[in-house]
Formats: structure tokens, sequence, C-alpha cells
């Protein structure tokens, strides 16, 4: 596949619509409507905040004519400007069993106050490495805090609903990047019609599609 | 006046009736349509028009509000449908949910049906591959079920005139355990499909890879472009609906066929309950139908009626056709009628790994597979169980995607994947044998929304079928160690009879009325005027897809009833 002919029919195929500016969190935003799950704007925001950590934008990072071919994680677009935590929350709604949806929601609204108690710094901050970090430390621990007298639930429980949260949020996040109009125009454009099959082709030269 | 004209009976009177418009319902149509037979087409479901009705077909991945997920809601509420491999966001429209449709399970069945103009045609895998004469010839040689009325000699020119209209790529592959047909250029087997064909040819006498025979246009001739049909251009998406006719359903193919002759009438919503049985003509004179909208009953009239609903719809009809002379069922005077019903065991897989072919890969989508013609007690006994199993086969290199950690690493991870090793899978499609215990029966008490009795399902695997799993994977594990493949891993799906989607028999052919419901002509014994030519008439099952022998029989019989009826015979 001919790389550069490829993003050519990409861009004409996604006409101006991939470059959507960034989504603004101020307050006039609307919460996405739900059927199952009951969530308020900010959280929404605030999943919206845990998905663009998994998946950050680098759009802006390098000058936009000298884009290169050759390095595709270079200027590539993340979670934030593909709304994708539009997709996580429609898939929580609709896709998955009940248990797992009351995790989602647990887990999402523990979050703050969680970090609050146990770590030096609560999510979410202003550095995406911070909040990377404190995310893989969420999902890497294995011993959860000692409670707190007052805490009405244990922070081993916060801390698997935490889990739970962010194994569903991560899950999502990939698969609505991967199986976004972007990723499927721009980085590995998907054809509806591919031509013909061919059973032996050498890989050298060729681009995984 | 006008309304009078439409509801009197010289209205609702055709020269034949065809019920149902799935695969073999469309050849019946289209046959008779051909033929100067005014003829009425009677489909429960919806009407369903080539592309026009095809509402997802040019949809993007990213354009499905789930990328193709079915909700769990619908998934709990539907568990049968839920289980078929093809059933996604992005065909859905075109399955029966269970529980708009419900059934009696005495024993799990998992029964997946499509109920629109077209039927599961429109649904269906699409592979093609002609039955032998070790098929036609199995029960009277292994001493199961009752003799084919018939043998291949008997069916061969019409698989030919079939495969022609329909258009079957495939490649001249000389066995007669898989009698070669009327070909389009093959698809390609790739190279560890290759690869594995020379190692179990050069390793074993008698075990085939071959590209899978499939109804796809890789070269349409004029009979095709006459049909509206293009060229397959190797989507892959062909359950969704197929912009170019690419592959054949009835909705492509033979009903517009059928309705450009100017002799077929369409009647979708029309959900047959009964076919009506005149004693003192002694023949069937037409069927009783409900609106399925209005369920407003209507009786329409016919000399000649096909009987094409599917497998089992077709013993639920017949069976719910009493009279006086036959208070058990439609033509069912031996007490068989609903019996001896049987499947093909999808159950076993195997996949493994090869490391070989790295420098080389496929490109693009291939709407077929390799295939293993049944190797197993072919030429003689020689298993201790009876009959055997085909296989499907297929090779792909892997690509490898790194989902660990987050952030931008995980990101480069998803922008850059590598290249991995091939994996090679197969499947399993093995031979039941039919019993007298795997029946289909009315429920005494629970009728539908349409007043028709639900269908109560009886049908198990027996010791026969474990014996057959077990020899799959015994040698199917031997011939992957043969051919140096790896991390080999047999997986036993404990899947419930009916996911296969062949269900056959019920209405069986044979020689003897006292054993069998149907002559060699597909033609009830008892009431001669009413053909069935769908699966319910397959006297055993083979390892091959069934559904282009359906299409053969349908055209033979129509062939057959008309020169009867020109004969005056009828
Ligand atoms: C996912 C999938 C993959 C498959 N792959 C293959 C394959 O690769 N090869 C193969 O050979 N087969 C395959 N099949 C099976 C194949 O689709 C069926 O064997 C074939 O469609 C049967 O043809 P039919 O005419 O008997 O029934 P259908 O095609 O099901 O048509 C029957 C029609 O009758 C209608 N009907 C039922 N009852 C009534 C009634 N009372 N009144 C009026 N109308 C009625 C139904 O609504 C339906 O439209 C597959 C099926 C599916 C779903
Ligand atoms: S593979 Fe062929 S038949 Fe199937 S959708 Fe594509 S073009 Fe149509």
């Amino acid at each position: 596949m001919d790389r550069r002919s490829a993003l050519k029919q990409a861009a004409l195929l996604a006409g101006g619509l991939a470059w959507l500016p960034s989504c603004d969190f101020g307050p006039q935003r609307v919460a996405v409507a739900l059927d199952n799950l009951q969530l308020d704007v900010n959280l929404q925001d605030l999943l919206a905040k845990v998905a663009a950590t998994i998946l950050p934008s680098n759009k802006g990072e390098s000058d936009e004519t000298s884009s290169s071919d050759d390095s595709p994680g270079d200027d590539s677009l993340g979670s934030e400007e593909l709304d994708l935590y539009r997709f996580i929350l429609v898939m929580v709604d609709d896709c998955i069993e009940k248990e797992d949806q009351q995790a989602f929601s647990n887990g999402l609204q523990q979050l703050v106050p969680f970090t609050k108690a146990h770590f030096e710094k609560p999510f979410p901050r202003k550095e995406q490495a911070e909040n990377e970090a404190i995310l893989t430390q969420l999902m890497e621990m294995k011993d959860a805090p000692a409670a707190k007298e007052s805490a009405e639930v244990s922070p081993a429980e916060q801390l698997k609903d935490i889990q739970a949260f962010l194994g569903i949020t991560k899950r999502y996040t990939v698969q609505g990047y991967m199986a976004s109009e972007y990723f499927m125009t721009e980085k590995f454009p998907y054809k509806l019609v591919p031509g013909p099959y061919q059973a032996c082709v050498s890989i050298e030269g060729l681009t995984i599609m | 006046m006008a309304n009078f004209a439409i509801d009197s009976k010289d209205n609702r009177t055709y020269d034949a009736i065809v019920i149902g418009s799935g695969i073999s319902g469309g050849w019946a149509a289209k046959e008779l349509c051909e033929k100067g037979l005014k003829t009425l087409v009677l489909e429960r479901g919806r009407n369903v028009e080539h592309i026009k009705d095809y509402p997802t077909t040019n949809m993007m991945p990213w354009e499905f509000e789930h990328r193709g997920q079915i909700p769990e809601e619908i998934q709990q509420a539907n568990p049968v449908i839920s289980r078929c491999y093809a059933y996604h966001e992005d065909t859905q429209h075109f399955f029966v949910k269970d529980t708009e449709h419900p059934y009696v399970q005495d024993k799990p069945f998992d029964w997946i049906r499509g109920y629109q103009v077209g039927g599961k045609s429109l649904l269906w895998a699409r592979q093609v591959q002609r039955w032998s004469d070790y098929d036609f010839e199995g029960p009277a040689r292994d001493g199961f079920a009752v003799d084919w009325p018939i043998r291949y000699a008997d069916l061969a020119p019409w698989y030919s005139y079939v495969e022609k209209f329909a258009g079957i790529s495939g490649n001249k592959d000389g066995l007669d355990n898989l009698p070669d047909g009327e070909f389009l250029p093959p698809m390609d087997l790739n190279c560890v499909e290759k690869y594995f064909k020379e190692k179990l040819e050069t390793q074993y006498s008698g075990r085939n890879l071959i590209v899978a025979r499939c109804a796809h246009l890789s070269e349409p001739q004029a009979i095709h472009l006459e049909q509206g049909r293009g060229q397959c251009m190797n989507r892959n998406l062909c359950q969704r609906g197929c912009p170019f006719g690419g592959y054949f359903s009835s909705n492509s193919s033979t009903l517009p066929w059928a309705m450009k002759t100017g002799n077929m009438t369409l009647r979708p919503n029309a959900v047959v309950q009964s076919i009506i049985y005149d004693e003192g003509k002694e023949k069937a004179t037409g069927v009783q139908v409900i609106d399925a909208e209005t369920k407003e009953s209507i009786e329409f009239y016919a000399p000649l009626i096909f009987v094409n609903a599917s497998a089992l719809h077709t013993n639920t009809l017949l069976l719910n056709s009493k009279s006086n002379r036959f208070p058990e069922g439609l033509g069912n005077d031996n007490g068989l009628l609903g019996k001896y019903v049987a499947f093909h065991i999808y159950r076993g897989k195997i996949s493994a790994a090869y490391d070989g072919e790295l420098d080389n890969t496929t490109v693009g989508r291939r709407p077929t597979s390799g295939y293993i013609p049944r190797f197993r007690n072919v030429y003689k006994q020689e298993t201790d169980f009876l009959r055997g199993y085909a296989s499907g086969f297929g090779a792909r290199r892997h690509i490898e995607r790194d989902y660990d950690g987050i952030g931008q690493s995980l990101k480069d991870n998803l922008l850059n994947p590598k290249w991995g090793n091939w994996r090679v899978n197969s499947h399993m499609m093995g031979e039941t044998i039919p019993k007298e215990t795997n029946t289909v029966s009315l429920d005494p008490s629970q009728t539908d929304e349409w007043g028709m009795p639900l269908l109560k399902i009886n049908i198990d695997y027996d010791d026969n079928d474990e014996k057959m799993i077990q020899d799959f994977f015994e040698q199917f594990t031997e011939m992957y160690e043969r051919a140096g493949f790896t991390d080999i891993k047999t997986r036993d799906t404990g899947q419930a009879p009916g996911l296969d989607i062949h269900e056959m028999g019920g209405v069986r052919m044979g020689k003897d009325p006292k054993t069998s419901l149907l002559n060699k002509w597909n033609q009830l014994h008892a009431c001669p005027n009413v053909f069935v030519t769908d699966g319910s008439s397959m006297t055993s099952t083979s390892t091959q897809n069934p559904s282009l022998t359906y299409m053969a029989f349908a055209a033979r019989a129509v062939d057959y009833a008309v020169q009867e009826k020109n004969k005056l015979n009828l």
C-alpha cells in the first residue's frame, strides 16, 4: 500500500472534519444522554480527562507542514479531539453487563476522592506526565492503603472499582481510537472496496494495514 | 365492484404457489415463472429489494454506534441469535430475534432464522460444494436412515444448471468425493494454505486441501450481467447485502429474474398457516394465510404447490395442515413427518501457529477459505464411527500490537504494529446420522402471534457424534504436527445443534411410501401436487454445505412438475 496516496484519498474522504477544535470544558457543555448510567456533566468531564490521559494528543507538537509520513506518532490526534469519552459512555451504557456498569460508575466517582485521600497529589493534575503516573500507579496497585476511620467504603473496595473503571475505560478508549474515522482514514486507511485479494505478497516495503 | 374483483376466488387463484422466498423458494419461483406459470410467492417476512433495502451496505466501521457490537440488553433478551457468528450491528436487521418468534426447546437447539424476502440467502456464507455418490449411497451402504431414491447422476445436470445461473467460483480439482462443477475462476489459496496442501497431499493419500467453491462472480458471464449483477469486488461484507450483486442471493438473482417474466406475484407479510386439502378431489387446492401485519385470514388457490419455507418451517407447516384424510399432517400416513431430523456438527475447532513464510503476507479480503473434503470412511467403513467430516481451513498472518501502558507509549504502540507469525485455523463440518428420536413436533397448547402452534424441537448429539469430534481433533493434531505447526489448540465449542444452520430432514425422500414422505421427484407420496424442495426433504446430511443441493432439487422438481402438469397427470 502506497501510504502517500492513501493519505490523500483519506484526506478527501474526511474533508475538513478530522481537524475539529478540541472540546471545550466550559460550563455550557451538555451531558451525553444515557439510558442506564447516571453521570452528570462533571463526571463526564472527568471521564474525558481520564481518556485523554490514556491517549493524549500530540497535535501541534510538530510543525504541520512537515508532518512526516515516516513517524505516524509525531502529530497524531488523541482522545480529546476525537471525543472518545462519548464513545466510552455509549459502550458502557449499552454494551456491558449491569455489574460492570456499576463498577465503572463507582470507580469513576471514587477516583478523585481516593487520590485525594491516599496520594500525595490528587487526580487530575495539569501535566500529562503526572496524570499518567497517577493512573499507572492506580492500575498497578496490588494492596489498597489502610482504611481511615471515617471511610464508608473500604479503600480495598474503592480500589477494586477504580481499577475496573480504568480497565473498561482503557479498553474502550483504545477501541474507540482504532475504530475512529481519523484512525481508519489517516493512520490505517480502511477501504470498503479493497480491491483483489492477493494471496502471497512480499512484506518488503509494505505498510501494515 | 373493484373490491369484489380483488376478493374473488378467481383473483386469488394462480397456476402455482411457492411458500417461502429463500434460497430454494427463489429457485422454484424462477423456474415456474420461466415456464409460463402464473406463480404466487408467499413470504412471511417483509419485502427486501436488492440494493435498495440493504441499509448498512455502504457504511464505514466508525459509522456504527457500537462499532458492530450488539447491545447487551438485546443479547440478553435474544441469547440464541446472539450466538450466531454473523449476527452483528451491521446485519441484525436480517435475523429473526428469539423474543419475536419463540419456539420450544425440549433440548437446546439454536434455531437461526431469517424472515424476509430472500430468507437466509442474504446471510449465508455462500459455500457451495456438490455432494457425491459417497453421500447419496451413505445410508444404504452404512445401514442408517433409508436409501436415497436418487444418485449423484440424477442430480449432476441440475447442479450444472443452477451453478451456471448462480455463478460459482471454484477450481476443477478432479476429486471423486467432491465432484467438479461449472466454475468461474477460483479464488486463491495463500502461501501457508498452499504449503499445508502440499504437506497433506504428499504425506497422506486421499487428503486434499482445495479452495472452497463459493457463489461469487469472480468473472461474470453474460447470464449474470443479464441479471443485473456484477463482478465480486472482494469486500467480504456480504451479509449486509451486496450492492454489486457479487454473490448469489434470491434477492439479486432468482427473484428479479422471476419478476421479469411478468408471471410472479410476490406477497410479503403472508404467513402460511396450512395447506388446504380437498378430500373430494384428493388434492391440495390452496393455502391458508394470515397477513403478518393485519392478522387477517385469506386463502389462495393453485393446482400446484411448492413448499420452501426452510427445513423446520416446512415440517411445521405440513404438521399443521390437518384434514380428515390427514389427521396427523399433510402426507403423513406413516407417522414419520417431523422425524429423522439431522444437522451438521460444527463443534470442533483447531488452531496453530506457523513460523514459516515470514517474508510474505496477504493483502485484501477473500470471501471464501480453504476446504478439506471428507477423508474418513469414504471408500469403506474404517473407523468405529459412521461417516465423517469435511473441514474449513484458513491461514492468516498475524499483526501484533502491544496494548500495554498508557499515554504516549500506548499510542506509539497502537500506531506501530509489527508483523507476527501466521496462524492456521480449521473447523469441522461433520455428518450426523438422522435418527427417529431426533424430532420436531407441534406444541399442543402454545401458539404464536399468528395463531400457529409453536414448534417443539427435540434434537441432540449422540455417541457417533462425540467419537467423530474426537477423531477430528486427533487427525488434525497429527496433520498439523506433521506440517510443523506449533502451539496447537483444540476447542470443543460445546455449541447446541442448530448453530450450524444446516438443519435437514423431517420430510425425507425415499423409494417407499411406508418409510419416506417424498418420492424421488420431491413430491409427497400421498399428495402428489405438493412438492417439497428445501432441506426438510434431505434423507441424510452429507458433510458438504447443503444449499446448492436444495437449489438443484428445486429446479429439477419444477421441471418434472410442469411436465406432469402438461401431461395432465397433476
Ligand atoms: C450465517 C449463515 C451462514 C450460512 N452459510 C451457508 C453456506 O456457506 N452454505 C450453505 O449451503 N448454506 C449456508 N447457510 C444455510 C442456508 O442459508 C440455508 O440452508 C438456506 O437459506 C435454506 O434455504 P431455504 O429456501 O430452505 O430457506 P430460507 O433461505 O431460510 O428461506 C425460507 C423462507 O421461507 C419463509 N417462511 C418460513 N415459514 C413461512 C411460512 N409459514 N409462510 C411463508 N413464508 C415462510 C421464511 O421467512 C424465509 O424467507 C448459512 C446460513 C446462515 C444464516
Ligand atoms: S465479497 Fe463480493 S459479494 Fe461479498 S460484498 Fe464484496 S463484492 Fe459483494
